[in-house]
């Protein structure tokens, strides 16, 4: 049978009885469906009829699952699978741990003469592009250890009575809490996730943090009479309640202070904004460089946005916060921003390089819709090239964007 | 199915303990599997805690396990198992409205909530709408199979527990209860190809 007239002579009764077409006509989007039908041109009535009576039996779905119910069920489900397999890892965690304390020292090192200078960013020794250099995340102990996550998307639990971490609920770490009163206050252990990866981590306190692709966090093994944390790139924080002792987030221009609640908070150092949306509970904002330390408070469901040449933090009202913390489960929904906007996450959840001249910007649309990122890097330019009205050609780990003839 | 290799693969690599696996199969699935749940019940936490239960043992018995090419299958098929026993359990109880005797999904076709303009083809829905409304659950969840979800008869035996002549039979005495509850028209010939659709599969 030739392809292009597949359904020659097809009735009606014939469109229903293949099941083929059942499939097609059920998982076409709409503009699909169109091109179809005019692929499918002679016989275009009958499968319209055919199509009008499968859609008889479409079903009412259910309101979706709520996006962080489906994450704390992927938690328990993914850290009982890790659980299962805890014997045969832990040998090969004593063996990467060994091997990697040299490494450690080094880099530990490095950091302690940069960050002896005062009133400098946590992270201000780290290439200036804020792109994690490692190729797996990694939890760096405040002993200088160093251990490499074997997975995409890990998650971490800092055991407070025990000193010691967690990863993956079965390798633990032990924290040794020698020379703690030798060594400076802010001895620290830090997560670094490079482009690519993900990782959760729960805090001493029972804070939850899920850290996006390109994120690092430095955090202590027990808070003290403070609860803070330093932090850059982009993570979703559900901060556990404690009245008297506020947590607090520092990023690389505004502290974040949080009393008990629910947020995600934007601050890349190759974007020129810092953002924070807040879910649930109360939060504050202070531009930590400033000689007035001015709190800018900020009610559930707004966005604040912190632009890096004004020193301006403005507040906006959002109807839909949580689609700020959709990247957790794979996906982006953007709503009328620019290209660039949307190529700076591409680039590092895919980890690659967007090259474009400026030209490109000005003639290309502004973004809407939503990025499936479970998709392939070429299906999700390909979405891209459409709406923004570009093309795009992939090479190795660049992506040159241009304008089309 | 155009998945079907892709499935044997997944389920390969997670037998063989790839942790890409199990995290492709639960994002895959996970919407899917809560809409058919909420069917059987309105308790959102039951249907979450039977979709816990199904890959907590799915994890633990991974060496033991069958092949499948039909993930989806494969897990509604024990989602709907759970279900069914957390229900009953929950009847002995007397836990549960005693309204709720049938222990089946409560499939709504969305024919039923839909609003047509047209008041010709409005009359015709109409009917088919309480045609449809007539049958009970049973009979509901197996149109729901067949025709929603696309599954074939050794599919529905599967998920149903029951055998294939059980099954087939159910269609078509359905499906003539449907036509005899509605006229003649563009209705009736869309019975007949449901008819025929039943009798070659």
């Amino acid at each position: 049978m030739s392809k292009r007239k597949q359904y020659e002579g097809y009735s009606v009764e014939d469109f229903l009885l293949d099941q083929k077409f059942v499939q097609e006509v059920r998982t076409r989007s709409s503009e699909a469906w169109d091109e179809f039908l005019s692929t499918h041109a002679y016989c275009k009535l009958s499968m319209i009829e055919a199509k009008r009576i499968i859609v008889l039996f479409e079903v009412k779905d259910e309101p979706p699952l709520d996006a962080l119910r489906k994450a704390r069920l992927w938690e328990q489900i993914n850290n009982y699978n890790q659980s299962t397999k805890a014997t045969s890892r832990k040998i090969y965690l004593y063996r990467s741990v060994a091997a990697a304390v040299m490494l450690a020292v080094v880099l530990a090192a490095g950091l302690y003469l940069r960050e002896s200078r005062n009133n400098q960013w946590y992270f201000e020794s780290t290439d200036a592009s804020g792109k994690p250099e490692l190729a797996k995340s990694t939890l760096i102990l405040s002993d200088g250890n160093q251990v490499a996550l074997e997975n995409k998307r890990s998650s971490l639990t800092v055991l407070d009575s025990a000193k010691a971490i967690r990863i993956d609920g079965d390798q633990i770490v032990s924290v040794k809490e020698q020379e703690r009163k030798k060594t400076r206050k802010e001895e620290l252990n830090k997560v670094i996730v490079p482009y690519g990866d993900e990782t959760s981590l729960q805090l001493a306190d029972g804070t939850m943090v899920w850290l996006n692709a390109g994120s690092r966090i430095a955090f202590p093994t027990e808070f003290e009479n403070t609860r803070k944390v330093h932090f850059e790139g982009e993570a979703y924080f559900e901060v556990a309640k404690d009245s008297d002792r506020p947590f607090i987030v520092s990023t690389h221009d505004i502290d974040v202070k949080v009393y008990g609640t629910k947020f995600n908070v934007s601050a890349y150092r190759n974007d020129d904004y810092t953002e924070a949306v807040l879910l649930e509970g109360s939060i504050s904002l202070v531009e930590n460089k400033s000689v007035f330390k001015i709190e800018t408070y900020m009610a559930p469901g707004q966005k604040a946005t912190y632009a890096r040449k004004t020193k301006d933090i403005s507040l906006e009202k959002t109807k839909t916060p949580e689609l700020y913390t959709s990247w957790r489960e794979g996906w982006y929904q953007f709503s009328d921003v620019d290209l660039t906007y949307v190529t700076h996450k591409l680039e590092r959840f895919y980890n690659v390089q967007f090259e474009f001249d400026d030209d490109v910007i000005s003639n290309s649309s502004r973004v809407s819709g939503k990025l499936e990122l479970k998709k392939s890097l070429d299906e999700v330019l390909a979405v891209l090239a459409k709406v923004s009205k570009t093309k795009y050609q992939i090479l190795g780990d660049k992506v040159i964007l241009s304008i089309p003839e | 199915m155009v998945t079907m290799r892709d499935d044997l693969k997944i389920w390969e690599d997670f037998q063989k303990g790839k942790d890409a696996a199990l995290s492709e199969i639960y994002h895959d699935h996970i919407d899917f599997l809560y809409n058919y749940g909420k069917k059987f019940t309105k308790d959102e936490n039951m249907v979450l805690d039977a979709i816990h239960d199904v890959f907590f043992e799915l994890i633990k018995k991974r060496t033991r396990l069958g092949v499948t090419s039909n993930i989806r299958l494969y897990l509604l098929t024990a989602l709907r198992r759970k279900l069914l026993r957390i229900l009953e359990q929950n009847r002995k109880l007397g836990l549960v409205d005693t309204e709720i005797n049938d222990a089946v999904p409560e499939i709504t076709f969305s024919i039923e909530e839909q609003i047509i303009e047209k008041e010709e083809t409005q009359q015709k829905v109409e009917l088919l709408k309480k045609a449809i409304k007539d049958l009970n659950n049973q009979q509901r969840e197996i149109l729901y199979y067949k025709y929603t979800c696309g599954f074939d008869y050794s599919e529905i035996c599967e998920i149903m527990s029951v055998s294939y002549g059980t099954a087939r039979q159910l269609v078509s005495r359905t499906i003539k209860q449907l036509k005899k509850s509605l006229p003649s028209g563009v209705l009736a010939f869309f019975i007949i190809c449901l008819l025929n659709k039943s009798k070659k599969s």
